[in-house]
């Protein structure tokens, strides 16, 4: 099994089999951190594509001093910046209901930890995805978003105590 | 380390990524201060249930792949909206010895128009 800098030293080389493989370990990825940020399954689609895309042309470019799944959604970051700009301009909406309900039960307690992770700012709830789902640092996720990692811990601070309020 | 402290990197010690010099710190710490390891189970319970909570979040369609990889291969498929005719659309698509073949098709009054067929490697 490749790992992920094989595989983008592959893509590097526009070996498409290899383009595939990784689309297929982070397009489910960076759609939900898409979604985290936008709140709207389409316009995270379209970050998904723009992403992949950009990992597509500029895999060369990985100089392999982090991981690549930080760089990945480094990359997912500003595609999904650089399209909030571009709707920001336009009129489509965002803000459709973050996640599914869990069909197995406890619906109820899932819709509270829905709603919690709601009420997060976009900042807040992208630490909150990167960071439990995703297991990166702050380091990490310093680096992603480009502010002081003394930033990223303050957020996370604020989204737990805000979290723990709702879901106490 | 005071408590202040300790609660910034609980979160991190529960989601498992604080590094080593921090995590001997923090540990310390909780084993001198009641309050805050109720505040660290706490946060382990929350970072169960939030990845929970991402982990059934949808997962994006398949059209998307064939969208990205018309981009990589530079065919402006941009220039047509797969979604709005998605239901008479029929897409091909397979592995086949490191090529990917691309092939989508278009019904049209029950007649199959070829939209697109590209073997890999048509940039
Ligand atoms: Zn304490």
């Amino acid at each position: 099994m490749a790992d992920d800098r094989e595989l983008l030293a592959r893509v590097a080389a526009h070996d498409e089999a290899a383009f595939r493989r990784l689309y297929e370990r982070y397009a489910t990825r960076v759609f939900c951190y898409a979604l985290t940020i936008l709140r709207n399954r389409h316009l995270a689609e379209e970050v998904v594509q723009d992403t992949m895309v950009a990992v597509w042309e500029g895999a060369a470019t990985f100089k392999g001093s982090s991981r690549v799944s930080t760089w990945i959604f480094g990359v997912a970051r500003n595609q999904a910046h650089a399209l909030l700009r571009r709707e920001a301009r336009g009129a489509r909406t965002a803000n459709e209901p973050l996640v599914l309900p869990d069909p197995a039960g406890q619906v109820e307690r899932a819709e509270r930890v829905r709603s919690a992770l709601e009420r997060l700012s976009p900042q807040q709830r992208e630490v909150v995805f990167l960071a439990f789902y995703e297991g990166l640092s702050y380091q990490e996720i310093a680096r992603i978003l480009g502010v002081p990692e003394g930033t990223v811990k303050s957020r996370m601070y604020h989204a737990k105590r805000a979290l723990a309020e709702v879901l106490a | 380390m005071n408590c202040r402290q300790a609660r910034e990197l609980i979160p991190w010690q529960a989601a498992g990524s604080l590094p080593g010099e921090e995590r001997t710190a923090l540990a310390a710490h909780l084993a001198g201060c009641p309050a805050c390891r109720t505040e660290f189970a706490q946060a382990v319970r929350l970072v169960r249930e939030l990845r929970g909570a991402f982990a059934r979040l949808p997962e994006p369609k398949d059209e998307v792949w064939i969208r990205t990889l018309a981009r990589a291969r530079g065919i402006p498929l941009g220039s047509l909206d797969v979604g709005s005719f998605l239901l008479g659309l029929s897409i091909g698509l397979s592995v086949r010895g490191g090529k990917v073949p691309l092939t989508g098709e278009l019904k049209i009054f029950g007649h199959r128009v070829p939209l697109f067929e590209i073997e890999g490697g048509a940039r």
